[in-house]
């Protein structure tokens, strides 16, 4: 413990898998969890118990238990779509909260003190919905959430952007599990500052995945007739091999994606050529955004000082090249993109704690969509045209900001003006999300001579605050934004409780439990002669586990670990 | 607001970005945005401004000295119909820098993109070619352009993509073959409907969609494939068939006119364009439609079985029918195609050629003429020749006004229909209609004609003369009611006067009719409380007559009827031009 100063962890809470990191001794230094892992995938399952499994272990236990283990809630953060585990419904900032959660307990273990603040990361596309989701999973956790960091500011803090000394134009490239975003940010005088901030929410190495599963439906698809699309035992076998052939791909020019059903086993031969052939639309796809934030900041590419890569995806030798190849020159690797965004969340971390090792850096963001109102157009024929979007706050305008329009009525003696709040990039309104709506009254006249002021402002933690104003009257009326899974103190109280309740395995056996899920899946996965051997291997194991001496114990996990490894390659994460 | 700017950063005014940005961070670190929300808003403000105006200014100077502004990136220019895209020679590279090592050898770089500077060259030299469209040149060009490796790297992507969507949306309709790679190359269906996408983007896009539409319109069971098919071809205005082909398509065009016009306005530049024009140009003016051939038709017909029994003209029978059928309709073709040569197309060319710069005197002189021809009617002795003269002299006149105004009715009358002209004319009926009562068939004619005519004239067009009154200076105003005062009296004059001279009734009906016309002119100018007044004083004497009506139907007679109605309405008419003169001096 340094000078009394407080302990900030930044945490990581990625779609695929979570990180925790601090700052200590002037540096940031990734926290390792039970297994000895830094990377804690984002994944929650109940076992039969109804005791709570996170982490490896539930994300082994996706292919075996696909109805009791839950992954990729990321996605529905925000939303109020529950899962079903086991006897219980989870929303999706619960399971968030279980697995910080687990990452809370790595870091007091490292630390070997009560941790109580965090920085936790979420992408900078998040809209007010999902950030304050993400706040109340951090507070369902038992964690005081400092501060919200947007995932490619992070990621630039990590490379050193706040130290190197001249002016630096960063572009981060962020290609996760499930999305995609790009930002651009500049430090100068020890300011840093997000230029432009875009993305594709749609787009991640799941949808590569989605390629390789397309493969093999196109091949045994016939044989699959009565599996439905999703939410099928099959389409998680399916995943869960596309995903190890990925990452095989990799490494070596081809490799085998073989999956185990009703006793049958299905395999297809997949090059990395082919692959990269099947990707090019997903590649071609990677630019838009990228121009876009170009565009949009008013930057030529010759002029970015470094193309920073985060995101387990952009460890792919596809990805990397077509980067390479759009920029003209090699992206910057030198940090393990998985870990790039815990980093930088410790490193402000850090900075809210006011550690001496660190100079005063002042952050400034973005909004990353426009917000604006609905209008009526008149068009030269006299013909009216409604649903048209009036953008009142641009995006990638710096915040926080207060920007105002003025707006006027369409009809002769309107008593009433009605304005629809909406967040997107669509001229029309129909493809934006609407935000609220508010009515203000207006004195009779004729059209167009009373003037309205509507004043946005948005503040720096996305609250968004709506001032209409009559010119003529005076008469004011204001909303403020918020969602409508509003919860009181009490309520987030009881549910903390409630989730502080659920039994968690005890961390001595998280270990076990890792190893005994992968094992349980290889012998789902295998067949005939191997899976007999799995299972030989398992029983062997739980006698060790009997005896509960823990040297027996040990030996006895190393002993099927390296058999596993043998087997089907090492796990990977 | 400029002073607020550089007081808020603590400079002096300059141009200096990276002094500003110097500022802005020093100030950034007291005024941040967590700590002090609404400082940080004005500081980013002041900042903002601060950068915009050198941003402007050192492009203004790097223009001066023809380099490249120092913000990059090409920004998309609108799309303007004659513009030129830009020249493809500036896709030269610009040098890398030199701190950090390209993995592609920079001389593979440089003859990538000299390669892509042939290709831009050769699709430009294609497309903007004046002779026929080489389709398959084209297309096989742009295919080239977009395998090019040198689009791989972002910077020179986006500028052929700027570059490419202007060179598209400038040159349709010879680019459409373009249209389809270029479109799933660049993925601008993906940014349709988006508020930063360019115009040219989405013209682009639209023109696929009607590419598509022009496919189908080309199918013989279509909506709008007779429409097309006419369209496609050169108008043949000498032709009777092509005409009749016009007549019995016209709704079909116009249909599909509107069609284009809402759903795919690329289109237009695939019709032929001298037919676009003509139709247009026939859509415009005024038209014999079909409506007009059926009339005709069913006056043909209804003749024809008037002219069958045998006590009709020309003798009945088979042969009788239809020489009747064919006279009746004959006449009535000839009174349409009179309306609409003498008046409809006369007004169509008054409004499109000689509006504008004709002199007052045209504009206006059917008022005095009016009044002028319903004086003389009064004045001429009763026979066949005046009366014949009478009438086609007002007839005259009215065409002649119905051409030249015949706009927006004024103030008084309530709409565009005749119920409200009889209304504010109505009053007058019954005063006509004693005072014709002991002339002559003929003699009435002569006076009535001239009369109707008056009053339709000034009631329609109403809306010219008055803003010609509203100009006159106020001296002119106050003769011209003291003008119509004396005719008053001399109306007056001659009604007592007239006894049972004939002659002389007529002429006071006629002066009565141009007092009573004339008093409505300066209505219009005037506001409303004064308008107000004028109809309640003549509503108070209406309804004063009427209540009094019955006491002097004791003694009928012709010409005393005459006498009252027309005290009545010369007192009216006196009540009105009175408040007029007060209202007009009181200006």
């Amino acid at each position: 413990m340094f000078g009394g100063c407080r302990v900030i962890i930044g945490i990581d809470l990625g779609t695929t898998n979570s990180a925790v990191a601090i700052w200590r001794d002037g540096k940031a230094e990734l926290i390792r969890n039970s297994l000895g892992h830094v990377l804690t995938p984002s994944a929650v399952s109940v076992d039969d118990a109804g005791q709570i499994i996170i982490g490896l272990a539930a994300r082994e236990r996706q292919s075996t238990h696909p109805f009791q283990t839950s992954t990729a809630f990321k996605r529905y953060m925000g939303s109020a779509r529950t899962t079903r585990l086991g006897d219980r419904d989870f929303l999706p900032e619960e399971l968030s909260a279980l697995v910080l959660r687990a990452l809370k307990a790595d870091a007091e273990a490292f630390l070997g003190e009560p941790v109580t603040e965090a920085v936790i990361t979420v992408p900078a596309y998040f809209n007010d919905k999902q950030r304050k989701a993400t706040r109340r999973a951090g507070e369902l956790a038992g964690l005081k959430v400092e501060r919200l960091l947007n995932e490619p500011t992070a990621a630039a803090l990590a490379y050193g952007i706040h130290t190197a000394g001249q002016d630096n134009l960063f572009l981060v490239f962020d290609l996760g599990g499930g999305t995609f975003d790009v930002s651009i940010l500049e430090m100068f005088e020890g300011v840093i500052e997000v230029r432009a901030s875009t993305g594709d929410n749609r787009l991640g190495g799941e949808d590569f995945n989605e390629l390789l599963i397309t493969a093999m439906r196109a091949k045994f698809g016939a044989r699959w007739r009565e599996a439905a699309q999703a939410g099928d035992a099959i389409y998680e076998l399916l995943r869960a091999a596309a995903e190890r052939t990925r990452r095989a791909l990799s490494a070596a020019d081809s490799a085998m994606m073989s999956i185990t059903w009703e006793g049958e086993v299905f395999e297809l031969e997949i090059t990395a050529q082919e692959l990269e052939t099947m990707a090019a639309p997903l590649l071609a796809r990677l630019r838009e955004p990228v121009l876009r934030s170009l565009r949009d900041s008013e930057i030529a590419a010759e002029n970015l000082r470094e193309i920073v890569m985060v995101g387990g995806a952009t460890q792919m030798p596809i990805v990397r090249r077509a980067v390479t190849r759009m920029f003209g020159r090699f992206p910057a690797t030198s940090i393990n993109p998985d870990e790039a965004v815990a980093i930088g969340a410790a490193i402000q971390a850090g900075l809210k704690a006011r550690d001496a090792a660190l100079g005063e850096v002042v952050l400034t963001d973005v909004c990353p969509y426009t917000l604006g109102v609905d209008t009526v157009e008149r068009l030269a024929n006299g013909s009216m045209r409604h649903g048209i979007f009036a953008p009142i706050i641009d995006r990638n305008t710096v915040i926080p900001a207060s920007r105002v329009e003025l707006f006027s009525t369409v009809q002769d003696s309107q008593r009433e003006v009605h304005f629809n709040i909406f967040q997107g990039e669509s001229r029309q309104v129909s493809d934006n999300v609407k935000l609220g709506s508010i009515a203000v009254p207006v004195p009779p006249k004729r059209a167009g001579e009373v003037q309205i002021e509507v004043r946005f402002t948005y503040d720096i933690n996305g609250l968004l605050e709506v001032d209409a104003r009559v010119l003529d009257s005076g008469e004011k009326r204001q909303l403020v934004i918020v969602d409508d899974e509003h919860m009181s103190r009490e309520d987030v109280e009881a549910r903390r409780a409630a989730l502080a309740a659920l039994k968690v395995h005890p961390r001595d056996d998280h270990a076990n439990l890792a190893l005994l899920a992968r094992a349980g899946r290889c012998y789902e996965d295998f067949i005939a002669d191997r899976r007999d051997y799995v299972g030989r291997l398992i029983a062997q194991f739980e006698t060790a586990l009997e005896t509960q001496n823990p040297r027996t114990v040990e030996s006895g996990r190393l002993a099927l670990a390296a058999a596993l490894d043998e087997l089907e390659g090492e796990v990977w994460l | 607001m400029s002073r607020g700017v550089w007081r808020t950063l603590g400079l002096t005014a300059t141009r200096d970005q990276t002094a500003i940005r110097r500022a802005y961070a020093a100030r950034l670190r007291v005024t941040n945005p967590e700590d002090d929300p609404e400082g940080f808003k004005t500081l980013r403000g002041a900042y903002d401004q601060a950068m915009a105006l050198a941003r402007g200014q050192a492009a203004r100077d790097h223009r001066g000295q023809g380099e490249p502004a120092v913000i990059a990136i090409a920004e998309t220019p609108a799309v303007a119909a004659s513009e030129e895209p830009a020249d493809p020679a500036i896709l030269t590279a610009d040098p890398p820098r030199p701190d950090i090592a390209a993995p592609a050898q920079p001389d593979a770089r440089e003859a990538a993109l000299d390669d892509l500077n042939l290709l831009t060259g050769r699709l430009h030299a294609l497309v903007v070619d004046e002779g026929p469209v080489d389709t398959i040149g084209i297309h096989a060009a742009g295919e080239a352009l977009l395998r090019s490796p040198a689009l791989d790297e972002i910077s020179v992507h986006g500028r052929v993509e700027t570059w490419l969507q202007d060179l598209i949306a400038c040159n349709l309709p010879r680019t459409d073959c373009l249209i389809d790679p270029s479109v799933a190359h660049f993925r601008w269906q993906e940014r349709s409907g988006r508020l930063e996408t360019p115009g040219a983007v989405e013209h682009i896009l639209l023109r696929q969609d009607d590419v598509v539409y022009r496919r189908r319109l080309r199918a013989r069971d279509h909506l709008h494939n007779r429409a097309f098919r006419l369209l496609e071809k050169p108008p043949r205005p000498r032709s009777p068939i092509w005409r009749l082909r016009t007549i019995i398509n016209e709704r079909r065009v116009r249909a599909f006119f509107d069609n284009l016009n809402t759903a795919h306005p690329t289109l237009h530049a695939d019709l032929d364009p001298g037919s676009a024009a003509w139709w247009r140009e026939h859509f415009q003016g005024p038209r014999i439609g079909v409506r007009s051939l059926m009339a005709v038709l069913a006056v043909g017909a209804v003749a024809f079985l008037i002219g069958l029994p045998a006590s009709s003209l020309f003798g009945g029978g088979l042969v009788g029918g239809v020489l009747h059928g064919l006279i009746f309709g004959g006449l009535a073709a000839g009174l349409i195609l009179a309306r609409f040569y003498a008046i409809d197309m006369a007004r169509h060319h008054w409004r499109r050629d000689w509006r504008d710069a004709a002199p007052d005197w045209i504009r206006l002189g059917w008022a005095p003429a009016s009044l002028a021809v319903l004086l003389l009617a009064g004045l001429a002795p009763p026979g066949t020749a005046s009366t014949l003269i009478a009438v086609s002299l007002a007839l005259a006149v009215l065409v002649w006004a119905r051409t030249v105004a015949g706009e927006r009715p004024g103030r008084l009358d309530l709409t565009d229909a005749y119920g409200p002209l009889i209304w504010a004319n109505g009053y007058l009926f019954p005063f006509w209609l004693v005072g014709l009562h002991q002339l002559s068939f003929m003699h009435g004619l002569q006076v009535a004609v001239p009369l109707i005519v008056a009053g339709l004239a000034f009631s329609r067009s109403l809306n010219a003369l008055a803003a010609y009154w509203s100009g006159l200076a106020v001296r002119l105003r106050l003769g011209l009611l003291a003008s119509a005062g004396g005719l008053a009296a001399l109306a007056a004059l001659s009604l007592v006067l007239a006894g049972e001279n004939v002659w002389l009734q007529a002429l006071a009906v006629a002066l009565i009719g141009v007092v009573a016309v004339a008093s409505r002119t300066p209505a219009e100018a005037h506001p409303l409380p004064v308008l107000r007044v004028r109809y309640i004083a003549n509503g108070v004497l209406i309804v004063a007559v009427i209540m009094a009506g019955p006491m002097l139907l004791l003694d009928y007679h012709g010409s005393s009827w005459l006498v009252m109605f027309g005290g009545v309405l010369l007192l009216g008419a006196a009540i009105s031009l009175a408040i007029s003169a007060v209202a007009e001096r009181g200006r």
